[in-house]
């Protein structure tokens, strides 16, 4: 929880300063879907969580798609902590379950997390302008997708 | 071909699943076949928070219909629909008046700023549609869905008012 209020994670997320009033709920309810359509992943360091990865696997026509939102605490920025969720994500959804397809959003000035992104074969699909509202203003995001078909 | 627009009733479903089983329609939009009737009778008798349905009737059957979702939080200036138009009605201007009821209804009234879709890169005419209406395509997406055989993509187009 501590790491989806961090100053740093709400600033490159569309998740709220303070938390949302429903932000526990929605964990439980993560947790409680695992077996339905999404996985959470995280990063411990010392029995710390300082990282999730939240993975929304679609349905029907696009079964073979998986979304993905990775968030990793200010304190252990630049450490190497989110290549290791995104390699876990991909690792599962492509091995164990198949997916072709693995797409995510990120806001355009994140440079940092594009850079990684990139060196994972994501690929930017198309900027979506004024797609969140952040600091008093609109912002654009990118759209980036894994493509393995 | 002047349709009446209005929102949509729990008593419609019948129609709504007729125009969302066309051949045509099931092509283009992200419907499977053979999705049962107690599916849209479910999901028209519980309509979700910030999701609006209208429909198009013409002499009192409803052959088209729009959904539209709006954000929340961060994205409540967003929404995103989907739309389709039963196949016997495809090319009568019927599309166009429930966009036209859509963008009033979403700019006058509830102030989205930014309306986005998808739509198959194959759909012209619908593209076109869209275009009409100040919609510019701003990425494709590989691979977005599996149809009829083989992976399809996917144009993301928005209409923004900042």
């Amino acid at each position: 929880m501590e790491v989806w209020t961090c100053p740093g994670v709400v600033r490159n997320t569309l998740r709220l300063p303070l938390g949302a009033p429903d932000l526990w709920d929605r964990w439980k309810r993560l947790l409680a879907a695992t077996d339905l359509g999404s996985d959470i992943w995280v990063a411990q360091v010392d029995c710390r969580v300082v990282g999730t990865i939240v993975v929304t696997y679609e349905s029907g026509l696009r079964s073979h798609v998986a979304r993905v939102g990775i968030e990793v605490h200010d304190d252990y920025q630049n450490k190497g902590e989110g290549r290791q969720l995104v390699s876990a994500a991909i690792d599962h959804a492509e091995t164990q379950l198949g997916k072709q397809r693995i797409e995510l959003h990120v806001f355009t000035d994140n440079e940092p997390a594009i850079g990684l992104y990139k060196k994972f074969s994501f690929e930017i699909e198309g900027v979506h302008r004024s797609f969140g509202f952040r600091e008093g203003q609109y912002v654009d995001v990118y759209s980036m997708a894994r493509v393995t078909v | 071909m002047q349709a009446v627009v209005r929102a949509s009733r729990a008593d419609d479903y019948k129609d709504v699943y007729d125009v969302y089983t066309c051949p045509g329609v099931m092509r283009n939009t992200a419907g499977l076949p053979y999705v049962s009737l107690d599916y849209w009778h479910q999901r028209m008798s519980s309509a979700s928070p910030g999701e609006q349905m209208l429909v198009a009737e013409i002499d009192g059957r409803v052959v088209a219909s729009i959904n539209l979702h709006c954000g929340r939080n961060r994205m409540a200036h967003t929404a995103r629909f989907s739309m389709g138009v039963h196949d016997d009605f495809q090319g009568k201007g019927i599309g166009r008046q429930l966009m036209e009821a859509m963008l009033d209804l979403s700019e006058q009234w509830l102030n989205i700023r930014r309306i986005e879709l998808q739509v198959y890169t194959d759909n012209e005419p619908a593209i076109a549609l869209y275009t009409g209406f100040g919609f510019a395509i701003e990425g494709t997406h590989r691979a977005y869905a599996f149809r009829d055989g083989r992976y399809v993509d996917a144009h993301t187009m928005a209409r923004v008012r900042v």
